[in-house]
Order: structure tokens, then sequence, then C-alpha cells
């Protein structure tokens, strides 16, 4: 179809775009004509009401106008419930102009009315004309020559005859809301406005529209923040009417009370962006077709730019309301603030203890009943589904015997076993080692390619590409999974088609090694019995493992796998795959083994990532909070991944905070803390920490009991250096988010002496 | 035919013991009105000054075992119930059942038998110093209620249930010990006993190790929390064992160093055969000669026909309270008096006091009559000699029920109340302090203010007593400079008492004092304003910042108030 030509004049073919032949042509007919002699037609919007009488002369203008320039055109008359007979009289002109009615039963105003115009019409120039004008015919056709450059032309009433009163005050008006709030410097009310179909694409996924808002407003407003060229052609007419009663003024009100809202919404985006949810082109995967970095989440979703405008606006607002809460509470209540403070310090601490607290007898209360063995020996080959298997490898070729030997032990039909190793293409050393092992045909291997980011999520998304199973789970290297685990994830999958992947329990081999790693266990032992199965049952957002859980590949197909720039990709996708419905899994009873960290160096190393993963995930999730509540279901579920994700990590350093005071008030007895901890607050202090440490360091206690690591019991007694030594590396991955905020601190991993296959 | 529903056993027993104790509440309330004894009425005072005072929190739970002071906050912080004699009664009757329920299901589990869980139930329900324990704001029944769940819960842990219920047996040591200090003694009792126990079922030693681990931690949490309490508003970890320290009064807490406390824990033959004499007859006078003997006699004979190591071992775990209080006396560790005895010990000669303490011993008698009697051999003569022997008992129980009411009239505990009595009289005319006060604060010790205290309309925040003992010490020095009202009683004994007296019968006292009001025990003495004025004047004091003038409660800063009176007339008006 030909375009607009460059001084704005349209091709026009001869007879049938004269619409001399109209009686014979329906509406679409005419299109068709126009279509085929590759010319565009003009539409013009009409709305109406009760506008009967000047309808005939405004048609027959029209008819000049475009006849005089030989423009096709189509008249769209939306008529806003008119007693007068409007819709009659345009019916029976249908013949004589190519027109088209939209008749409202009941009234709907002029945007909306505009809306349904502008919905109808079909030319690629759109006109917006207000009927009670007296437009010189002229004009039109001038005002679409002007297109050719500008995006849209305005028609500027400049020289009209009225008293001198509403002169002032109309001059006033524009400059206002014309100047002043949306920059332009046109008139606001025009009736006549000419502009390209194209502009409204845009406008359609703008994020702001509101259909309250006068469409000839959002418009302007819309051009100046687009860069849109807008013209204004300054006419002189008569006014046909001159009604200054309440409803001329309500009308101009309206438009001006459109114009602050619209403003307040612009600044509003602008100052408070994470309100508003990205457009979806900006949120949903792309496919799994970059190469670049292997990212198949948008930017929006991932940790790779971290810290956006929405996320420091966030955590200016939560500063300031904070700080405004802080302030309030301290003046209602008639308390210092630092009193206040230390107090709302202790009550978050109490909450976090409570609601684990709470997970911890949810867990006990609902123990999962395991597979049997008569179930798993019933599992013929057909009922096992292709399970791929990925194993990320970088500088771990001395533990790749060990992980050859599990993996040929899998009690799981070969052929539906895909096991793909994936190793860094710099790394030759640990594929060297994978290729002297002879492996069989069935194992895969994988380079990953030399693009920054090299990072375990990366590796995974380069293998994923490539897996072709079911099932999707990653095997780390040290790891020990359970000979039947993948026929017990099988099996549970099919048992529970709801599940949507399954959650592995951890416990550590070289337990034994020394006091960190017994720790460790404790550690693992309460997360993985107390913990997890409460918040599984309860069925909340939650960060899942790094190894050893099982997907159905459609969740990672959906959520567009793993960030390759978090560091705890684990946590991450957790998160996500709860946000696109599918749930919080289910607990499979088998166990993976795997190996602790046994120096406090390399222990730091994997807190440090582990919580700037945590850190990198809070800020990605909360870019946008409202749409993270809205996804995630409600406020609880919202709540529970403060607790669970940015709580994890406020916990830590509240540690470290409680600590710091309460020995500072043990030895020192220092002025400031006796006036932050008065009364009820020292109470809810002493008690959220005494009572904290106590009942954690029991609890961890009780879950080694019950894993039957005897040994290890009184080794938790140490629990509280753990914790110390916690809020030190959470302290350190605060300080790696800035420095090295995607570099992948990589666990070292040597063939443990406790390893069962060492 | 249509089958009735039944109603489980705990509803029945809930009907029984909410029965028998509200019986004996009404007859002690309407009836026959012993009142309860002066303890009871500090307990309630001290939970109350917890929520309400001059210095309300944890300074205010004292070095007394803490648990009934905290079970009973929900009940005095409604005033009614708080100014009523219902407080004790509404707090623990719970707690009555709870003890009734864990002593139904023990002698359930080690007969087999419902029906002598109904007998031993019986025999404790109709007991009436457990009902009036029940009643009176007492730590007796709550200790005794935390020992039979303590071996309740370990009970079914032997029988096979799992490892929790051994735990939740380890928390109820402790809150035995925060019930009762006498609870000590079954920390180096239970921790063993758990140890072999573990064994016993079957467990590894690693196991068995790990787990008294887990459960010692239990045990000791409330010993931990009285060190830590001691340590930190005492100065002394040990200050719980100072016999007559009733509040966290500075002075005299910090009186009882470590070194002295266990110093003075000596024993000798003497003492110990002395203390078993005391302990049984204690026992005797609280659960009636007949029963305790025949009780006695049929839980020797449970034990020694036991064939069950856990039936045995579970009847000598019935024996700790009674071993608890004997162990104690050894120690010197306890104050009992019973005219049975001749010989002093707790410096009360031959009159009942503290007899109440071997209450919970009543746990031997009753459950080692319900298991001999369930030990007999099955024959007809037998169900003749056990019926006839559950008979016995019962009405043996009955009488002493009868005597113990209406015969003796509470004489065994009636000291203890007659003790306060004095005061209670005072305090039922309910204006010894509300007809001379005005506003300002009041000096006075609790001694005096128990009773008094809790009838009177005086706001709790204005006394200045020893639980506010910053407050107390500066008072003490220069008194009219802080109280409007002094309240020195010349009958009691105890640090703060002695000082006080001894102020009040300095010149510069009698100065700036008028007495108001004189009786056997007390002294009533109020600010003289003009005398205070004048001497304010002439010493250049602000009257404004003397807190003995002022209406408000707003405690003073024992470091700064010197300051601030000494500071000019002119610029303090001026602020």
């Amino acid at each position: 179809m030909a375009t607009l030509q460059d001084d704005g004049a349209l091709l026009i073919p001869d007879a049938a775009l004269k619409h001399e032949s109209a009686d014979s042509l329906t509406i679409g007919e005419y299109r068709e004509a126009v279509a085929l002699a590759g010319q565009n037609i003009v539409s013009i919007i009409l709305p109406v009401h009760n506008q009967r009488a000047v309808l005939g002369d405004c048609f027959e203008r029209i008819k000049k106008a475009m006849d005089v320039a030989g423009y096709a055109y189509e008249i769209i008359v939306v008529d806003d419930a008119s007693t007068d007979g409007t819709a009659a009289f345009v019916e029976g002109t249908a013949t004589e102009y190519p027109v088209q009615l939209i008749r409202n039963e009941k009234s709907r105003g002029r945007s909306a009315m505009v809306k349904q115009g502008l919905d109808l019409s079909a030319g690629e120039l759109i006109v917006l004309f207000d009927v009670d004008m007296l437009y010189s015919p002229q004009l039109l056709a001038e005002m679409i020559r002007e297109l050719g450059q500008a995006d849209i032309v305005i028609a500027n009433r400049k020289h009209y005859q009225t008293a001198l009163w509403y002169a002032v005050l109309s001059r006033l008006y524009r400059w206002f809301f014309g100047s002043v709030m949306l920059f332009v410097s046109t008139d606001l009310r025009s009736g006549l406005k000419v502009f390209k179909r194209s502009l409204l694409e845009p406008l359609r996924f703008a994020k702001d529209y509101d259909a309250r808002v006068s469409f000839d407003i959002f418009l302007l407003y819309h051009a100046r923040r687009a860069g849109w060229v807008v013209k204004s052609l300054d006419v002189s007419f008569d006014r046909r009417t001159h009604d200054l009663g309440p409803a001329f003024f309500a009308s101009r009100a309206g438009v001006g009370w459109a114009i602050v809202r619209l403003r307040i919404s612009h600044l509003s985006t602008m100052l408070f962006p994470f309100l508003y949810p990205p457009a979806p082109a900006e949120y949903f995967s792309a496919g799994f077709t970059n190469v670049n970095d292997y990212l198949f989440l948008t930017p929006t979703q991932s940790a790779k730019g971290h810290v956006t405008k929405e996320t420091v606006s966030f955590v200016l607002v939560l500063i300031f309301v904070f700080t405004t809460v802080l302030f309030a509470s301290s003046y209602a209540l008639r308390l210092p603030v630092i009193v206040v403070g230390a107090a709302t310090i202790s009550l978050t601490y109490i909450g976090l203890m409570s609601f684990k607290l709470w997970m911890m007898i949810v867990a006990m209360r609902n123990r999962q009943v395991p597979s049997t063995q008569e179930e798993l020996d019933a599992m013929s080959v057909d009922d096992c589904p292709v399970i791929s298997m990925l194993i990320p490898l970088y500088k771990e070729g001395e533990i790749i015997p060990q992980i050859f030997r599990y993996l040929l032990e899998f009690d799981y039909p070969e052929e539906k076993l895909d096991i793909i190793f994936i190793f860094e293409s710099t790394d030759t050393e640990t594929a060297d080692a994978f290729l002297a092992m002879n492996p069989p045909p069935r194992f895969k291997a994988l380079l990953s390619p030399d693009v920054q980011p090299k990072t375990k999520p990366k590796a995974m998304n380069v293998a994923f590409k490539e897996a072709k199973g079911d099932i999707i789970v990653i095997y780390d290297a040290e790891v020990l999974p359970e000979k039947d685990q993948p026929k017990k994830a099988a099996l549970m999958l099919k048992k529970h088609p709801e599940a949507m992947y399954l959650h592995s329990k951890m416990d550590v081999y070289n337990e034994t090694a020394n006091w960190l790693t017994r720790l460790y266990t404790g550690e693992f032992s309460y997360f993985y019995d107390f913990f997890l199965p409460g918040l599984v049952k309860c069925g909340y957002p939650l960060p899942i493992s790094g190894h050893s859980t099982y997907f159905r590949r459609e969740v990672i197909e959906r959520v567009g796998a793993w960030d390759a720039y978090n560091v705890a990709e684990d946590c991450d996708i957790g998160i996500r795959i709860f946000r696109k419905g599918f749930g919080s899994g289910m607990i499979l009873e088998s166990y993976t083994w795997e190996q602790s960290t046994t120096t406090i160096s390399t222990w730091v190393r994997q807190r440090t990532r582990w919580i700037q993963g945590f850190i990198q995930t809070s800020i990605v999730q909360l870019r946008y909070p409202l749409l993270l509540k809205r996804e995630l279901k409600g406020w609880k579920n919202f709540i529970v991944f403060l607790i669970l994700v940015p709580g994890n990590v406020s916990l830590n350093i509240m540690n470290i905070f409680q600590w710091a005071m309460f020995g500072l008030w043990h030895f020192t007895h220092a002025p400031f803390l006796q006036d932050a901890y008065v009364g009820w607050t020292l109470y809810l202090a002493t008690i959220c920490f005494l009572a904290g440490n106590f009942l954690f360091t029991f609890f961890g206690m009780y879950a080694l009991y019950e894993r039957k690591h005897y040994s290890t019991v009184p080794w938790s007694l140490l629990m509280v250096v753990y914790w110390i030594m916690l809020g030190v590396a959470t302290i350190r991955s605060s300080l790696h988010l800035f420095l090295h905020p995607h570099k992948w601190d990589k666990t070292t991993h040597t063939l443990a002496k406790q390893n069962p296959h060492a | 035919m249509r089958k009735h529903p039944t109603i489980h056993w705990a509803v029945w027993l809930f009907a029984a013991v909410a029965l028998a104790d509200g019986a004996m509440f009404a007859y002690l309330r309407f009836v026959d009105t012993p009142g309860w004894p002066s303890d009871s009425i500090a307990h309630i005072l001290n939970a109350r000054m917890m929520l309400e005072g001059m210095t309300p929190g944890f300074s205010q739970l004292g070095f007394w075992p803490p648990m009934l002071h905290l079970l009973l906050l929900p009940a005095v912080s409604i005033d009614a119930v708080y100014k009523s004699d219902v407080a004790g009664f509404v707090t623990l009757f719970p707690v009555l059942y709870a003890a009734a329920y864990c002593l139904f299901r023990i002698v359930e589990i080690l007969t087999d038998n419902r029906k002598y869980a109904w007998f031993a139930t019986a025999l404790f329900l109709l007991n009436p110093y457990a009902l009036y324990f029940s009643s009176a704001a007492m730590t007796e029944m709550v200790f005794v209620s935390a020992f039979l769940a303590f071996f309740f819960f370990w009970l079914r842990w032997m029988k096979g249930a799992d490892d929790t219920w051994l735990l939740c047996s380890a928390c109820m040591v402790s809150v035995c010990f925060l019930s009762r200090y006498e609870g000590i003694v079954m920390i180096p009792i239970v921790i063993p006993l758990f140890f072999a126990c573990a064994l016993y079922r079957g467990a590894s030693l690693r196991q068995s190790i790990a787990l008294t681990l887990l459960s010692a931690i239990l045990v000791l949490l409330g010993i931990a929390w009285v060190f830590l309490y001691g340590l930190y508003y005492g100065g002394d970890p040990l200050a719980f064992l100072s016999i007559g320290v009733r509040s966290s009064s500075e002075a005299s807490v910090q009186s009882s160093a470590v070194l002295n406390q266990i110093q003075r824990l000596t024993v000798s033959p003497e003492q110990v055969v002395f203390s078993w004499r005391v302990a049984m007859a204690a026992a005797k006078h609280m659960m009636g000669a007949p029963v305790w003997l025949v009780g006695g006699v049929l839980y020797a004979f449970a034990i020694v026909t036991s064939r069950n190591l856990t039936r045995a071992t579970a009847l000598i775990l019935a024996s700790i309270p009674f071993l608890s209080i004997f162990a104690l006396l050894s120690l010197r560790r306890a104050g009992i008096a019973v005219p049975d005895v001749l010989v002093e010990a707790g410096g009360r000669g031959q009159s009942f006091h503290n007899t109440r303490y071997l209450l919970p011993a009543i746990v031997l008698p009753v459950i080692g009559s319900a298991v001999a009697v369930a030990s007999l051999r099955a024959g007809r003569m037998t169900r003749i000699a056990r019926a006839g022997i559950v008979s016995v008992l019962l009405l043996l129980a009955c009488w002493n029920m009868y005597d113990v009411l209406r015969i003796k009239n509470f004489q065994v505990i009636r000291r203890d109340i007659t003790r306060i009595e004095s005061v209670w009289k005072i305090a039922s005319s309910k204006t010894l302090l509300d007809q001379f006060y005005d506003y300002g604060f009041v000096l006075s010790v609790r001694y005096f203010a128990e009773v008094a205290i809790v009838r009177s309309y005086v706001p709790l925040e204005a006394y200045v007593h020893e639980g506010t003992y910053k407050f107390i010490r500066q008072a003490m020095g220069e008194p009219w400079l802080f109280a409007r009202l002094v309240v020195v009683n010349n009958n009691a004994g105890g640090p703060e008492i002695n000082r006080l007296r001894a102020v009040s019968q300095s010149e510069a006292f009698r100065w700036y004092y008028d007495e108001v009001y004189r009786d056997g025990s007390n002294v009533v003495y109020k600010l003289n304003d003009v005398a205070l004025r004048s001497a304010a004047f002439s010493l250049g004091y602000s009257p404004m910042s003397i807190p003995s003038l002022r209406q408000s409660f707003t405690p003073w800063d024992p470091d700064e108030i010197y300051e601030q009176l000494k500071a000019p007339v002119r610029e303090s008006a001026a602020r």
C-alpha cells in the first residue's frame, strides 16, 4: 500500500475514490477499492451528542474539502446516546457520504467515543473532528498535507470573537495545562486534530494509559515524551454556539483534571518505577536462542544489571518509610527513637524466630511417607521416563572417578538416562580426566563456550539446550546420591502429577573431619528435616537446592532456565518457579550426600557466594514488588519470601548485632545501650537473643540426633560460633556484591577421606 | 438399639477435679474461713508487681521460685481477680487437673487397669491439703503437677514412645525446679537415670550419651534461668539459696556470697536421723497418719513384689518428693518444725511450721497403694482383699478429710495462717493506708505490705519497698525527702525491716513525721509538710524537686536526685 508522500499529498485513484458511485458500495467494498488502488483512506472521527442539526452541514464541508484535495475518506460518527434522531439522520446519509455509525445506548463520554471510532477506523491518517466548530474546508486538506513534516497536526484556534474575560481565562488555561503541565504550547481543546495511525501502536502498550483520561490529552502527552513532531496551524473561525454555562466549565475542568492526573501518573512512574510492572516484552523469556551469554531471561528477571532504577527507588522509599514510621512511632509512643529502633530489631528477630519454629512444628507433624521397595520393584522400563542429568564440572578432574561410579551404579534403565557433562572450554584438565576414564558412549560431554559469565548456571543453560529428558536433575561433582534416587523420583512424579519438582534430602559424608564439618552437618540436618518439609507442606515460595532437585522439563522451559548471572541460581529459580505457579514441590525421601567444606577460608568463600546470591535474588525479585506479590498469590507468600530470602540475610546480620550489643552491655555497660534497652525492650531483646540462640542450638542438636549423627550432637553446642561466622560471611558478601557481582567463587572439592567411595 | 456415646474418662476426671476443688474452695470461702497463708498473698502481690508498680517487670519476680508468679500473671492482671480471693483458685485449678490427669495415666500404665487409676486419683483428691493448696496461691501443687508430668512423660518413653517424650520429661524437671527449689535434688538423680534407661531401652552407648546430653540441657534449663536471674538482678547466681531473701533487695542478696552458700551445705549423721523423723512426721500430718502408714506399707510391698524393672524404677521415682525434702533437711536447707519431734530444727520449736513442704510426698502412698493392690495375684480371695484394701484406704482418706476440716480445723497449717492474722485484721478494715494516704510515695517493707497493699486502694506505683531496691536504698537515708507515709513493722525481722525501724527512731525522723496510727505490729507515720517545706527553704532545696512533695509517681533518679534538690530554687522554678 502506498504511503504518504513527503509533501503530504496522497495519490488518489479516480472514479472509485470520488465516491460518486457510493450508492452501490458498502463501506467495506469502498475500503477494498481504495486499497486495490494502492491508496490510503483518511478516517474522520466525529463524536456527537444531540448534534443532528449541524451534521448535514458538517458532512458537506468535509466532502467539499476532501474532494477539492482529492483524498479518499471515511466518516465515522460515534453517537453518544443522542435523542434528537442523530442516528437516523446518519443512516439516511449513508448513500450520500462514506459514513459509518457507532451508536451507544448509554452515554460513555468523549474519550470512550474516540476510542470506539479509532477501533473501527481503517485509515492511515486519522482526523478527530468536533462537529460544532466551523472550520474552513480548506483547512482539513492543508492539515493533512502538513503531516508530511509532522506526526500530529492541530488546529490552533487563534482568532475568534469572544469576551475579554473569556479570552484571558482561556489563555491562562492553555498556558498552565499546556505549557506548564504538558510542555506543549498548542490548543489543548482544539476540535480538529490530524495524526498518523502508526502513533496508535505505541500508545496501546503505554503503561499509564487510562481510559478515563481524554484521548486527545493522552495523545499530546505521549507526543512530547516520545519525541513526535507536533505542528499547529493557526485558524480563525466563528463559533456556532457559545454557551458559558456550568457544563462548559465542567468540561474544561475535566480536561484540566485529566492532565493533572497524567502528570501525577508520569511523576509517579519516574519516582516509583518499581510500582509499575514492566511491559510484557520486557518480562517474558524470549526462548532459548541467546548464545551471547546464554541468558534466557529478560534483563528485568536477571541479576545481569542488578542495580536498576527500580531497585534504587524501592530502597530509597523503604528507607523513607522505615524512618518515617520509626519517628512517628517514637512520637506516638513517647519513646526515644533508639528504643523504638531496638524494639523493632528485636520484634523482627522474634518474628523470624517464630516463623522458623512454626515451620519446625509443621515439619515434625507432617512426615512424608516414602515410597516402598515393592513400588520401586514394580516399575518397568516403560514406567521410567528419560532423566537428563546435568553435571557441570570445573577443575574437578580428581573427582571424576567418583562421579562415574555413582552414575554407573544408578538403579535405573541405562537407556533412560541422558547424562551430560559440561566443562568450561578453558578447563582442559578436567576434560582430559574425563576422556581418560573412557566414558561410555551414552555419556555426553559439552564444552561451555568461552563467553562471560563463567558460572555454573550458564553451564547448565548450555547443557539444558541439549537435554532430552522429561525430567531434569543437576548433580554437583562431589555429591553421592542414593542408587535408587532417580527411580524414586520418577515414581513420585508419576504418583503425584501435581508435583512439579522434588527436593532430595541432603546429608554430609565427611561429617567427622573436623568441628566445622560437624556444624555444617548440624545445619543441614536442621534445614532438611525440620525446616524445608514445613515450607513444602505449607506451600510457601522457597529457595531450592543447587543439586539433586528433580524438575519436570516444562518447569525449566517455562521459567526460562537458570539466571546465568546469579551466583545462587538455585535460590533464584526456586522463587521464579513459584511465581510461574508451579508451587513448592514435594520432598523426595532420598538422600544425597555431599561434601562439607573443611577449612574456614573455603567455608567463608562458599557462604559468601551463597549469601551474595540471596542478596542478588532479593534485588531481582523485588524490582517490581507489587508484581511479585501478585505472582506469589498474596501477601502471605510475599512475606514468607521476605523472610526466607532477604530475611535470611538480615538474620545473619542481626545475630552479629545482637551479640555485639550483648557483649558491649555486659562488658562496658555503655550508657547508650542502657538508654536503648529499657523496660520491655530489654526483655524483648533478651528473650529473642537468649531464647533464640538456645532454641536453635537445641533443635540443631535434636535434628542431628534424629539423623543418628550421635557423635556430632555435642558439637552442635558450638553452633553460636557458626552463626557468628555466618554473620561475617554476610558482611563479606555485601562487599562482594559491589566488587565482584557475578564472580563464581568456586568451592574447591577434593576426594575426602570420609568419602565411602574414596 | 441405639448405642449411647461414651464419655471420655478425661471428661469424668475433669468433672471429679472440678467438683472436689470447687467444693473445697467454697468450703474455705464460705463455711470455714481460715484465710490464706501470708506467702500466698505475697505471691499474688509479687505477680501483680511485675505488671504494675514503681519498677514493674522481671526485677519484681524476686528470688522465690518463679513458676507460680508466671502462672499467676493472667489472673492478677484482672483487677477483680487480683483484689479478691480467687486468683490462686483460678490459676491452680488447671494445675490440679493436670496433676490428676498425669497421676491417672501413670497408674493406668503401671497397673494396666483403669480402675486402679480411678482409685489412686480418688485418694489424691480426697486429701484436704492437696485441695487447700490448689485454692491458695502456693507453689506446692505446681510442684506436684510438674513432678507427675515428669513422671508420666518418662513412663511413656520407657513404655516405647519416641524420644520426644523423654525430652518433655526433662523439661518438666526444670519446671519442678522453677516451682520449688527442692526440685534441685531431682537433677543429679534424673540425668544418670535417663542415661541408664536409654541403655536399658537398647540404645547404643553413643546414642545414649547424645540423648542424655539433650535431656540434660533441658533438665538444667530451670537452674540456668535461676542462676542468670540471680546474677543479673542480685549479683549472685546462688542468691536463690538465701532463704529469707524475698525480693531483689541488693543489700540482702549480696550478702549471700557463693562460697558462703557452699560452706553452709554441711551434713551430719545426727541431722540425717533428725531430718528423717521430721520429714516422716510432717508427711503424716499432711496425709493423715492412717493413709500415710498404710500407703507406705503398700508402697514398700509394691517395690518388693515388683518383677518388672520399669515398674520398680517408677515406684522408686515416686519417692523423690519425699526424699527431696529429706535431703534438704539433712543439709539444713529447709525449715520444718513439727510437734512430734521435740528437738528444734527450723528455729520454730514445737509448733507446726512449713509442714506443707511434705505435701508432694502424697505421690508415694497414692501410687504405691494402687500398684500394690493391682499386683496382688489373681484369685477369689485376692479380689476380696483388693476390694477391702481399696475400701479401707478410701474410708481412711475420707476420715482424714473430715478430721482436718471439721475436727482439727486445719490445725496443721493454721499457724502459717494465724501468723498473718494480725495484719489481716488491719487489712480487713481497709482503711489503714487509705485513710491517711493523699498522694506521693509510701515507704514500707513487704512484711507489712502484702495483705494491706493488696486490699488497699493506694496504687502500687506509690510503694517504695524492697522490690524497688535502688529507690529504697536511697529512701532509707532521708525518708522524708521521698515518702509521705512510712509504715514500720515492729514484730518481724529482716534487714530492711530492722533498718527502717532504726531510721524511724532517729530524731530527724520524728521531726519530719507525725505518728498517725499504732497497733501491736505496725506504726504508720505521715509526713509533716510544714516541717519539710521550712527545712527545704533553710537548706536551699527546691521544693519542686522533692519527691515526697510531688503529686506524680515519676520515680526519681537515685543518682541525680540530690543534685536536683540542691539546685537554686529560682532556677528550678524557671525551668
